[in-house]
């Protein structure tokens, strides 16, 4: 559902800014469960748990 | 992502007593790809968009009061849809989860409520439809069903204002859906603030605390009056549309009275030119070698025998007389003695006078100089004819006219009246939206008070926030989330860039496909903003064939497979344009159900109808003209090209 020029955007942005690959993958996939199941509370949990994982790059 | 509409009930809503649209094929159950409705002005077309976009959004109508019934009474009217969301299943199969959602209106209380009705969950009383639908159809003020429930008002704000072009990319590629990350991600922030200063706390956190609980009740008291603000200008809006209609509808009567004075000067003068005709022809009746042909016959016969007589002004009376009183010898020489002149004068009355012989000649002359076509009397009079005739289809026209546009000297009132009332309503809106301009003002900020001003008030909180996380050793998690927010930003907006230039690419593509509307194309600016490329004023045929173009680029090049719903957006087009437009219809979207004008059924429909491979559904539906007045609906070619055929000859 995530349109090509979306998905290679982020990963354009997430690379500039020193993103792992793993992390960029994380973001594309809660963006695409988030799309299919619409719900507020599990991209909460979701994010919550990315951003206690992610480290700010250097 | 697909939605399809197989049905719109209506019942006691404007004109619709109750009426059912139907846009599904009856042997198979599936849903038409091209339905054309013929809706005469004043049926009704806009109304269905209306309530189609406040019943698929979910918010329901503001004032349902607008719709109730005016020729009976009800206390109450429904707008129901069938829709269907087909889905392919693994294994291949396609799923068409059925909906049916209803928006009552409660006229006497002006409520709006809503009850739904599925395949799967059964009956209930709210809005509902699949999940991943929710968040598109209610977003921005219905920002996104603008796109596919399209009226051509959108043309005039789509391409160039306040990146309302963006907007609708960031609602199709689901950009603004990324965006709730932002909000998502703040929360946690949020969270983890108030769990370490949970319990008891140091003085300065309680606070901070303190300070941050107030300026978020105060951006919810902002908040809650930008809704307001949102709400009474819509409200404004759609009261300035009522009224700017019925100003219209009171021009266009007004615009009759005066085609009504012009054919009865025009009828006037076609009385004078009869009359005039008339007495000429009577003029030549009166000549009976004119009237009648057997006469002329006679007469001129009578002419010929005269011709033959010979009769000479010498051999009058007066010559004899002449020639026996005062001549010696004959003209042939002969001597006229005593007997001879005895003899002429005892038979000179057998001859005629000269004035006798005047007579005949100039009846003879007369005879002869008449014209020698007999018929002229005919054809004057056929041509009196197709003047009565001409001067009765002008007495039966004006009489339309009049029946139709009422009383002019009340409708000048009226029209006086309401241009009052729209100036009252534009002052209302222009302070509205100075309100809403200081409200959410992002240019100031450094002026604004917090407490007056949503940005400021944001940046007050957000510096607050700041402050207890440094107090609490929670910097690393405001941190992240602020990096979190800063990429997503740049995303979207990376990705608006390059879906935008796709997008306007195919934009112009089609455009070059309408020759007629010139050589207008859309760019892309440095601010990263859609507009057009030529500096020029547009005309309401180019704005709207380009943004027409725009939006079925946008769903072209997106997942969301809607049905494009049209209100007679070329009602004021130029025919040509019209034409092209409907060869790229079909093109663009799997299902179009268009709401037309006779105008538009005239050049798009044999457009249309001419459309390789596609079944075409016709509807009809009209004002009948027995009290009280409601719709008529009627389905099949027959129907419509019947409905389109007879408002032509209104028309003309």
């Amino acid at each position: 559902m995530i349109a090509e020029d979306v998905r290679s955007s982020i990963e354009e942005v997430c690379k500039d800014r020193g993103l792992k690959d793993e992390d960029i993958g994380r973001i594309l996939s809660i963006f695409e469960s988030y799309l299919k199941v619409r719900s507020s509370q599990m991209l909460k949990d979701d994010l919550s748990a990315f951003l206690e994982s992610m480290e700010i790059p250097q | 992502m697909k939605i399809r509409i197989h049905k719109i009930e209506i019942s006691n809503i404007r004109n619709f007593r109750n009426v059912t649209f139907n846009f599904v094929e009856p042997t198979n159950h599936d849903t038409c790809a091209i339905n054309l409705c013929l809706m005469p002005s004043g049926t009704g077309k806009t109304t269905i968009l209306e309530l189609l976009r406040s019943t698929l959004s979910g918010q329901g109508e503001r004032s349902p009061r607008r719709f109730q019934p005016r020729n009976w009474p009800a206390s109450e009217g429904t707008f129901s849809v069938h829709l269907s969301f087909p889905r392919e299943e693994p294994g291949g199969t396609i799923s068409k989860r059925q909906f049916l959602l209803t928006q009552k209106l409660f006229f006497s209380t002006n409520e709006a409520r809503f009850t739904h009705t599925t395949d799967t969950r059964g009956e209930g009383l709210d809005f509902h439809i699949p999940a991943e639908f929710r968040p598109l159809l209610q977003r921005r003020e219905k920002g996104f069903l603008k796109l596919f429930l399209f009226n051509g008002e959108l043309s005039k704000t789509l391409i160039g204002e306040q990146r309302a072009g963006s907007k609708a990319i960031e609602d199709a590629f689901f950009l603004t859906d990324f965006r709730d990350f932002i909000s998502a991600a703040n929360e946690y922030k949020n969270e983890k603030l108030n769990a370490v200063t949970k319990g008891a706390q140091p003085a300065a956190v309680t606070r901070v605390n303190n300070e941050i609980a107030a300026l978020k009740e105060t951006l919810d008291h902002l908040i809650n009056k930008k809704t307001t603000l949102d709400a009474r200008i819509e409200e404004v809006d759609n009261n300035i549309g009522d009224l700017t209609d019925k100003r219209s509808k009171a021009y266009e009567a007004i615009g009759i009275f005066e085609e009504v004075q012009k054919l009865k000067n025009e009828e006037g003068q076609l009385s004078q030119e009869l009359i005039a005709e008339s007495y000429n022809t009577l003029i030549k009746i009166r000549n009976p070698m004119v009237a009648s042909a057997h006469l002329d016959r006679i007469m001129r016969k009578l002419a010929d025998s005269m011709l033959r007589m010979k009769l000479p002004k010498a051999i009058s009376k007066e010559f004899f007389k002449e020639l026996a009183e005062h001549e010696k010898n004959c003209i042939c020489g002969t001597p006229i003695n005593q007997d001879v002149r005895q003899q002429i004068l005892q038979n000179v009355d057998k001859y005629l006078t000269d004035q006798e012989v005047g007579i005949l000649n100039r009846i003879k002359s007369h005879i002869r100089e008449q014209p020698e076509e007999l018929s002229i009397v005919p054809a004057e009079i056929s041509k009196m004819h197709a003047m009565v005739e001409q001067r009765e289809s002008m007495r039966q026209r004006i009489k339309t006219l009049v029946e139709r546009s009422g009383t002019t000297s009340e409708k000048i009132k009226e029209v006086e009246t309401l241009s009052d009332q729209l100036e009252k309503l534009a002052g209302a809106r222009e302070k509205l939206l100075l309100s809403y301009k200081n409200l959410t003002d992002k240019d100031n900020l450094a002026y604004a008070s917090h407490q007056l001003n949503i940005p400021k008030c944001e940046a007050s909180l957000a510096a607050a926030e700041k402050k207890l996380a440094e107090i609490t050793n929670n910097q690393k998690v405001v941190q992240k989330v602020e990096f979190l927010e800063g990429l997503i930003l740049e995303s979207i907006e990376l990705a608006n860039k390059k879906l935008a230039n796709r997008i306007v690419n195919e934009t112009n593509d089609k455009l070059t496909q309408i020759s007629n509307i010139g050589s207008e194309r859309l760019i892309l600016n440095t601010a990263n903003e859609i507009q057009y490329d030529s500096q020029d004023s547009l005309s309401e045929g180019q704005s709207l064939a380009a943004a027409f173009c725009f939006v079925g680029s946008i769903f072209q090049q997106s997942s969301i497979d809607v049905p494009m719903v049209l209100d007679s957006p070329g009602g004021k087009v130029d025919p040509i344009v019209m034409q092209q437009f409907s060869k790229l219809l079909p093109k663009i979207f799997a299902q179009m159900i268009y709401f037309m004008t006779v105008t538009e059924a005239e050049h798009m429909s044999p457009i249309l109808e001419g459309t390789r491979g596609a079944k075409i559904h016709h509807i009809a539906a009209f004002l009948d003209d027995i009290e009280p007045i409601d719709v008529m609906y009627f389905e099949g070619k027959s129907a419509f090209d019947k409905l389109r055929m007879s408002r032509l000859r209104i028309n003309a």
